[in-house]
């Protein structure tokens, strides 16, 4: 079975680049470019993992997350939230968020598909 | 860019508006005015608006309204905005904070004061551009960058794809970061999997670990690591393996992990084991046939003095009457004599110097008309079998050297029977292609009969496999074994241009299989030869010429006894010599093929100059070139094999004379 990932990203350059990453290694990506979007592909999809960026046009990632966590089907599937915000208070925005994790930007592309993969084990 | 800062006035009273135009135009700055909030809200957009004077109080929505819908403007968000109000009352100041205002003026107003709160909005307006400014071109460059680490990530992805060896990277602790195309092919495993893990699975679970340590040891050591291994692919096949394994830094020099290429030389390795098996089969015959040019050179020599003792000991015995003592120790010598002459023969036969006068044959009737001579070799305790082959094609070979190689294979086969079992002899029909013969040395392409020999006796371990053809290599007994049996079915197989194969197995037996070209051209039976009766001579004339004297000497007593007139010389120029000063014809020449001056062929057409018909007999311990292209004699050639008996010197003399 393929992995299956959904990556959250307003930014189609990032978004781009996270979805080659992954296409390479074998994911099955799906994409969504703001946060209601995300939520509804998530409780749709069921994926894997979700990639999250912090600022999202319509609502901050960690608040999708919050909602998401509220979610009886999604509430399991971890969530990386993808930031540059490495500020105390952005880390801990995203503590508070049971089964999360964070990746900094600028992303390694070397790196990138192996420390997702740690997530979803 | 504008050179003055521009600050939209809204208002629904004009004489305010006059009033503050009175105060800032001359300050430097231009006014844009708005009667009302709507008014104001549209002013912007298009004004390059860098500050807001905003009446609170106005008919429509008033100055808290219109700051709250700039505020949620993403464009205007940070548009400096001054509210202008006649109350004192907190609660409006309250009010206009709650709703995004930066600064309050009241009326009536202090110009002084108008003009310090302006400018220092402005100042911090200009900042907010500036900071605006930043982060676009900011933004801008991220987005540029990461279009370049993209295009950076394809281009490695694509080339280490485009590599036909499988290739890994892992980090640090050695867990998985990627592999490319050919490694996910050959392993059969998908780099989802792959990534984040630190076994191989590769291979066979006992070098997993040495894998790992493997990894361990290149990451201590940063550098370059190669070593031989084995690994198994997705269908389970070990493949002979070469690692290649390199470090990477990270951006500040540590060790970021390892880059691994894997080598596939199974070929390689296969191709090794196939060149050294060929240099085994290569050396081997080298060997065989040095030894074979010495037993020839060595058979030649004892055949001479075989000559002479033979000849002499037949002489002795006419002298002798049978009732003498001594009639018997002669008899003795004789014996001993032709037994060694079997040994000579036996040794030219392997060093392909024996003379041959090959026929087109039918194996299966020369196997036929010997197997009651073969059976009564091997004892009536051992089953022999025959089974001839359908549809046999010709081969061309001297009829009495299948009788050699059957009567060597079949007692061999005896031998390794222990007195019970069962041999076998068949023929059959082989064709070899091109890649057969590739793999096998010295095998040529094209049809062969086959002729096999087996048993189901002790058989061989490799070992002996490896000795067998050797001259004088035996596993029989003293005195048992001449060791010269297989060496001389080797050495006709070869006389032969064909090939012999051994299969054996300790415990289960033999079986040679011999190939000999098929021959295009019709069988003939193989001739009878007629039993040897002396037949003497009717005082023709015959000139011998022979540098051994013994020899020499030898067969002018047995020609001279059988009624020839018998001339000899022992060298060719004494040869001419003679000849001229005979006065009547000389019917026969005997001589010896190789010689001090010239050989036998030279001499003898030097002399038909002389005598025109005259006949020529060749004799010889071996053949050599000058009469026989590869020991076959040329048609028409006359030619007796040293040793020679009587009987056989008679009948080679006659039928000179009479052909």
């Amino acid at each position: 079975m393929r992995k299956r990932v959904l990556v959250v990203d307003d930014n189609a350059n990032n978004l781009l680049l996270e979805k080659d990453l992954l296409e390479v290694a074998g994911f099955e990506v799906f994409e969504a470019k703001n946060a209601t979007d995300g939520i509804a592909l998530a409780r749709k999809e069921k994926p894997d993992i979700i990639l999250m960026d912090v600022r999202l046009p319509d609502m901050r990632g960690t608040e999708a997350a919050r909602i998401l966590r509220q979610d009886k089907e999604a509430r399991n599937i971890p969530i990386i939230f993808v930031t540059a915000s490495v500020m105390a208070e952005g880390v801990e925005e995203i503590k508070n968020i049971p089964n999360s994790g964070f990746i900094g930007k600028p992303i390694n592309t070397r790196t990138f598909v192996k420390e997702i993969s740690q997530f979803i084990k | 860019m504008k050179d003055k800062p521009v600050i939209l006035v809204v208002d629904d009273q004009p004489q305010n508006i006059e009033l503050l135009e009175a105060y800032l135009v001359p300050q430097g700055y231009e006014i844009v005015s708005a009667a009302s909030g709507e008014d104001a809200l549209e002013k912007l957009t298009g004004n390059q608006i860098d500050l807001m004077l905003l009446d609170i109080i106005m008919p429509g929505i008033d100055g808290f309204e219109v700051t709250r819908r700039v505020r949620q403007n993403t464009t205007y968000r940070l548009l400096p905005i001054i509210l202008i109000t006649v109350l004192r009352e907190p609660e409006a100041r309250v009010k206009g904070i709650e709703a995004g205002c930066d600064d309050f003026i009241t009326r009536p107003l202090d110009k002084m004061e108008l003009f310090a709160r302006v400018r220092s909005l402005l100042k911090v307006k200009a900042y907010n551009d500036l900071m605006s400014n930043y982060r676009k071109d900011l933004e801008s460059e991220v987005t540029r960058r990461t279009e370049e680490l993209r295009q950076a990530f394809i281009f490695q992805q694509c080339l280490i794809d485009a590599l036909s060896a499988p290739v890994f990277y892992k980090d640090f602790e050695g867990r998985f970061e990627g592999c490319n195309r050919s490694f996910e092919k050959f392993f059969g495993r998908k780099r989802a999997e792959l990534i984040g893990t630190s076994v191989y699975e590769l291979s066979p679970k006992e070098l997993d670990d040495l894998y790992q340590e493997k990894d361990q040891a290149l990451l201590q050591n940063p550098g370059i690591q190669i070593f031989e291994s084995v690994v198994k692919d997705a269908f389970g096949i070990i493949h002979n393996v070469v690692f290649h394994k390199a470090t990477f830094n990270n951006l500040d020099g540590s060790v970021g992990g390892l880059i691994g290429v894997i080598l596939d030389i199974t070929d390689l390795k296969t191709a090794e084991t196939m060149r050294k098996e060929l240099e085994a089969q290569l050396n081997q015959a080298q060997k065989m046939e040095a030894v074979g040019r010495l037993a020839g050179g060595v058979a030649h020599d004892y055949n001479n003095m075989l000559s002479v003792i033979v000849g002499y000991s037949e002489l002795a015995l006419e002298e002798i009457a049978i009732e003498d003592p001594v009639h018997e120790y002669i008899h003795a010598i004789h014996d001993a004599a032709i037994r060694s002459t079997d040994i000579t023969r036996q040794l030219l036969a392997f060093a392909r110097k024996q003379t041959i006068a090959p026929v087109a044959l039918d194996l299966n009737k020369t196997v036929e008309s010997m197997l009651r001579m073969l059976s009564r070799l091997i004892g009536e305790d051992i089953d022999l079998a025959w089974r001839p082959g359908s549809e046999l094609w010709p081969v061309k070979m001297d009829p009495s050297q299948v009788d050699q190689m059957l009567a060597n294979l079949c007692v061999n086969a005896r031998d390794a029977l222990h007195g019970v079992g069962h041999v076998t002899i068949e023929t059959g029909t082989a064709r070899f292609d091109a890649a057969y013969c590739a793999d096998h040395l010295g095998f040529i392409p094209g049809d062969y009969v086959l002729l096999a020999v087996s048993d189901d006796g002790c058989g061989m371990d490799r070992e002996t496999i490896a000795k067998i053809f050797e001259p004088f290599f035996t596993t029989k007994g003293i005195g048992q074994g001449t060791g010269l049996g297989l060496s001389t079915v080797y050495g006709i197989v070869k006389q032969n241009n064909g090939f012999i194969n051994v299969y054996s197995e300790p415990g289960k037996g033999t079986t040679f299989k011999i190939y000999l070209a098929r021959h295009t051209d019709q069988a003939v039976e193989a001739p009878k030869v007629d039993s040897l009766s002396i037949t003497h001579g009717h005082g023709e004339t015959i000139l011998i010429v022979e540098d051994e004297v013994s020899i020499l000497e030898l067969a002018k007593r047995i020609l001279g006894g059988l009624g020839y007139t018998v001339l000899i010389a022992r060298l060719p120029s004494q040869a001419l010599h003679l000849a001229e000063e005979y006065s009547s014809e000389i019917h026969l020449l005997i001589t010896d093929v190789v010689m001090p001056e010239m050989n036998g062929k030279e001499l003898s057409n030097r002399l038909r100059t002389v005598c025109p018909t005259l006949r020529t007999l060749f004799m010889s311990g071996y053949t050599a070139n000058v009469i026989a292209h590869r020991g076959v004699l040329d048609q028409g050639v006359q030619f007796m094999q040293k040793p020679f008996s009587k009987e056989s010197m008679a009948q080679k003399v006659r039928e000179a004379l009479e052909s």
